[in-house]
């Protein structure tokens, strides 16, 4: 049998005779592997629905709507809009296999559809040919000739703008080639955008893609991508960082095998080549588990991810996950490649083992003594890295580099700090039982840092994550109550009706403010324009962050308008700056009167007078209202209005139930964020126990003469397990500030670069509690699970360790 | 089989550690092994056995001096050619068996003939028969006794066919009845495949039984 793999086999069976520790390390990987996997395949897939969307999109040039579950949904609708009074056209689009290849019908109404072509009185019997028999097709004359082969039009009329295999054809046609009787794939949308009642749109599970291209999607995605990003690649990072623990400690386990393997014969080139199949072998099994974990997760996570993206971004829904073979492949190789940087140390360590020397617990030990001073060094490096971008940080990727110096310099200072913090309970301590008790804690700190490491990375995410979340929830509930200060609002749901109802609301209400605006481009940049009566309920309430002492008399006036915080921060501008816009009646130079926080929207955005906005869109009519009336009145008037004007949709909505809606959607943009740093969270109870149980062998051989001496096994075990918990909850209190650090990184930095808004950053002590609690349960669980383990068999064990001897 | 062929040549030999260079553990040995001869190497505890085996072994550096084995320096030699020198014509036995802990007995038996491409299936049942392991083969080294474990170190060294079999101290782990089976058992198992012994031992009884007793006696070698 060749040496290579007699030798690979004999490092396998060293795992016979540790599953679980085998277990537990493929375990992390893959968890790790699974969250960075999950991420990358939400991100992937997200980025193909943008590009999908966009596609349909540049064929339409104009706003359409498509289902938010399915790629068909029933041409129904497109009667019920019409009833309504929106102007809308379906379309269907697909792909036909014919004998001499594939072919992408569209199939359109040319009657409903704003068509230039079709309006023009030269192509009137055009019209009639198209949807009339002998119904002509459209196609180039490449398509046509195969077309004509195929036997499946009798009349084409060439069109050589058309690209290769697309036929255009009536939309009835189109449905029974593509054998989708009564089913299209879109409405093109011909009414203006605001005359679209969205609850309407809800109810028939649609979706609007607005005039966006992809790289629209793409800009206005970006930041949250990026978030998903970084988080996956920080679980990643922290599973990786267990491996890095598991394998090192592997080391001590394999010292002997690796000694004897040695002494027989097997060269250092065999070993090394051994266990780098070895560690092939466990990221291939841990990448193939990961991805499919991953693809799990990202199943889970995408209804939060699709409520996120079309709340925040008005995005459209990301179609189902599917895992592209490239995806697995860029899966594997992140996976491969971090277990390979993970196991240098391992492999540098295994070419320097003293074949002659077994295992020694003391040289173990001062090993990580000296590498605790070393990552102390490293620590400080990350930190002065850090200081150094703190003071540049001025775009995203700056900014997660500062929050992952700061996070990896404080952990990589924990070693140090423990050894420090016990040497001091040492000095003070009086009994020769007590020193004995903080000696054992120090020298079960050497073998336990990386996992106190792992714990304190992932709470201190999880401080930091959660502060940042519960900042953002009291700011925002705050802002909701100033944006959201009318009554009641109502959206007139057929314009037909608009003037009756409005004429009706006047006479039973003390104000009617409109809602309305347009999307506009400001350098580039997709932006909206809002309308607004410069009221007293603006003046009272409206969130300003700034604003000029004259700002409403500026308004009133029209000698300036308001901008969001977002326009303000991207175009660099503050308050009392001139700015230039291009609007329809030219160009406009304003001051900038005041500057207000728009959270939730990652589009710029502008306020200007109702008047002025009049004068540039005459055609735009509001239909969204915001009425003023006594709080006590609202109940009863709703009421009136609703029996007045029976719409079956819900046309008027009070206050309180905005409100809720909008924190709603607020509370699932958090949820992945949540989850990922929750997940993070149990990978590090993960690997507190896998480093448990590696260290359990090599702890026995510290406390057997204790044993020996008359500790019953039950106190050497609650001994062990106190320590670990201890040092466990140091590790936590440590994480705190650190966290505290964190959240303010991402209030201040990260929201800024990411989303374009600062938060005010607040200290969450009752989060803190609860987060501990919980920390604390997920470590007392893995720390019992081995302990409880080993305590039946210790009697025995320990023996074990004297007869070796 | 004896012959006067020399298959291991020791000239000058010394060895110092590191913190303690003054004080020679070896000191100028010159020793010619002849093939087929079986040495016994006694000494006090500390006086340097060991570190001789394992300098001739190949596992230990010298400070001074040349060890050649069939006229191959084996330290001028790289890693790689003195792990193959050890996997195909060398042979240790330890005093704490050095067996692998993940493998069965009978895995562990295979081992090193496997590795250096000797296995024979025949040899090793009959080998296992003599040892007594037969009913202990799908067992792991932790599962058995010293004994039991000295037996599998001996069959896995003898399994391989080495010209030279280095054991260091081998019974010294072992109870009188345990070091009177192994004893046997190493010897006759040596004279079967013709192998040169060199055994480093505190037993004079098991000195008794070689052909030449060796005294390493302040780092000199006397006879």
């Amino acid at each position: 049998m060749n040496s290579i793999v007699l030798t690979v086999l004999t490092i396998l069976s060293h795992w016979q005779k540790k599953p679980i520790q085998l277990v537990l390390m493929i375990l992390c990987l893959s968890v790790a592997s699974a969250l960075w996997s999950g991420v990358a395949t939400i991100n992937k897939q997200a980025k193909l629905s943008y590009d999908k969307a966009a596609s349909i999109y540049e064929i339409s040039q104009v706003p359409i709507l498509i289902s938010s579950e399915k790629d068909f949904f029933s041409d129904d609708i497109f009667s019920k809009f019409r009833k309504i009074g929106i102007l809308v056209s379906p379309v269907i689009s697909g792909t036909f296999k014919g004998n001499y290849g594939e072919y992408e019908i569209f199939g359109l109404d040319p009657i409903s559809k704003n068509s230039n072509y079709f309006d023009s009185r030269a192509n009137q019997s055009e019209l009639l040919d198209f949807i009339t028999p002998p119904y002509t097709v459209f196609a180039n004359s490449f398509t046509a000739i195969r077309a004509n082969q195929e036997g499946l039009f009798s009349e084409v009329e060439i069109n050589e703008n058309l690209a290769d295999n697309k036929i255009i054809v009536d939309i009835g046609i189109a449905q029974e080639i593509l054998n989708k009787k009564g089913l299209i794939s879109r409405l093109e949308l011909y009414s203006p955008e605001h005359d679209l009642d969205y609850t309407f749109i809800n109810e028939n599970k649609l979706t609007l893609v607005n005039s966006n291209s992809s790289s629209d999607f793409d800009q206005l995605t970006r930041s949250f991508h990026l978030n998903l990003t970084a988080f996956g690649f920080l679980a990643f990072f922290v599973g990786i960082f267990i491996f890095y623990s598991a394998i090192n400690l592997g080391i001590e386990q394999k010292r002997k095998l690796i000694g004897s393997l040695s002494v027989i014969g097997v060269s250092k080139i065999s070993l090394n080549i051994a266990i780098i199949i070895e560690l092939l072998i466990i990221a291939i099994i841990s990448g193939l588990l990961g991805t499919i974990l991953g693809y799990y997760l990202a199943t889970l996570l995408l209804p939060d991810v699709n409520s996120t993206l079309k709340g925040l971004f008005g995005v459209p829904a990301i179609d189902g996950i599917a895992l592209p073979i490239n995806l697995w492949l860029a899966n594997f190789s992140i996976v491969i490649v971090g277990v390979l940087l993970a196991s240098s140390n391992y492999l540098f360590k295994i070419n320097k083992v003293n074949i002659l020397s077994s295992a020694h617990y003391a040289s173990l030990v001062s090993q990580n003594r000296s590498n605790a001073t070393l990552l102390l060094v490293i620590g400080i490096i990350f930190l002065a890295v850090g200081i150094m971008l703190f003071i540049f940080s001025n775009n995203l990727i700056f900014s997660f580099l500062l929050m992952t110096s700061v996070l990896l310099g404080f952990t990589l200072l924990l070693p140090y700090m423990l050894m420090i913090l016990l040497d001091a309970f040492s000095f003070f301590s009086q009994s020769i039982g007590a020193k004995w008790f903080w000696s054992e804690t120090k020298s079960q700190t050497q073998l336990l840092y990386i996992a106190l490491m792992a714990i304190m990375l992932a709470f201190s995410i999880n401080i930091g994550v959660s502060g940042m979340v519960n900042s953002f929830r009291v700011t925002f509930t705050s802002w909701l109550d100033k944006r959201l200060a009318a009554e009641i609002y109502l959206k007139i749901p057929n314009p037909k009706f608009g003037p009756k109802i409005l004429e009706f609301i006047n006479l039973h209400s003390e104000t009617i403010l409109p809602i309305y605006g347009t999307n506009i481009k400001i350098k580039d940049l997709p932006a909206t324009i809002f309308a607004f009566k410069p009221h007293d309920t603006y003046r009272k309430n409206w969130p300003l962050l700034e604003c000029l002492d004259d700002c409403w008399a500026d308004i009133e006036s029209d000698m300036g308008w308001l901008i969001n915080e977002q326009f303000a921060l991207k175009l660099g501008l503050k308050v009392g700056d001139n700015f230039t816009v291009k609007l329809p009646t030219g160009l406009h130079d304003k001051k900038i009167s005041g500057i207000y926080s728009d959270y939730g929207n990652p589009k710029i955005q502008m306020m200007i007078p109702l008047n002025r906005f009049i004068s540039n869109f005459p055609k735009l009519k509001p239909r969204t209202y915001a009425v003023r009336i006594e709080e006590k009145e609202v109940d009863k008037f709703i009421d009136l209005v609703e029996k007045k004007f029976p719409f079956d949709s819900a046309w008027i909505t009070d206050q309180r139930t905005v409100k809720s809606s909008s924190l709603k959607i607020f509370e699932k943009t958090f949820t992945i964020t949540n989850s990922l740093s929750l997940l993070t969270l149990m990978i590090s109870g993960l690997a507190i126990f896998s480093t448990i149980i590696s260290i359990s062998e090599i702890r026995r051989s510290q406390l057997a003469p204790a044993w020996a001496m008359g500790f019953s096994p039950k106190i050497l075990i609650f001994q062990e397990f106190s320590r670990s918990i201890m040092l466990a909850i140091i590790a936590i209190i440590f994480a705190i500030p650190l966290g505290v650090v964190i959240s303010y990184i991402l209030t201040k930095y990260i929201n800024v670069t990411a989303f374009g808004w600062e938060l005010p950053n607040a200290i969450y002590p009752n989060d803190w509690m609860k987060l501990t609690i919980m920390s604390v349960s997920i470590i007392t669980i893995s720390l019992a699970i081995p302990l409880i383990r080993n305590s039946s068999s210790s009697a025995r064990e320990y023996l074990r360790v004297f007869n070796s001897e | 089989m004896k012959s006067n062929k020399v298959i291991f040549k020791v000239k000058n030999l010394s060895k110092s550690y590191p913190g303690n260079e003054n004080h020679y553990t070896l000191k100028d040995i010159n020793l010619n092994i002849t093939q087929g001869s079986t040495i016994a190497l006694i000494g006090e505890s500390g006086s340097g056995k060991s570190t001789f085996l394992n300098i001739l072994s190949g596992l230990e550096p010298p400070t001074r001096g040349e060890v050649k084995f069939n006229n191959v320096s084996m330290w001028n030699s790289t890693e790689k050619e003195r792990a193959l020198i050890r996997r195909n014509e060398l042979a240790i036995i330890f005093q704490s068996f050095n067996l692998i802990n993940s493998l069965t007995v009978w895995q562990n038996i295979g081992f090193h003939a496997r590795l250096s491409g000797k296995w024979d299936r025949y040899l090793a049942e009959q080998l296992i028969e003599t040892a007594g392991l037969k009913n202990l083969l799908n067992r792991y080294p932790d599962q058995i006794s010293g004994g039991e474990q000295q037996r599998v170190a001996i069959l896995r060294a003898i399994m391989a066919k080495p010209k030279v079999l280095f054991a260091d101290e081998p019974t010294g782990n072992l109870d009188d009845q345990n070091s009177k089976v192994v004893i046997k058992m190493l010897l006759d198992m040596i004279n079967s495949i013709g192998a040169t012994l060199l055994v480093a031992t505190h037993s004079k009884a098991f000195a008794s039984k070689l052909d030449i007793k060796l005294k390493l006696k302040d780092g000199k070698l006397k006879s």
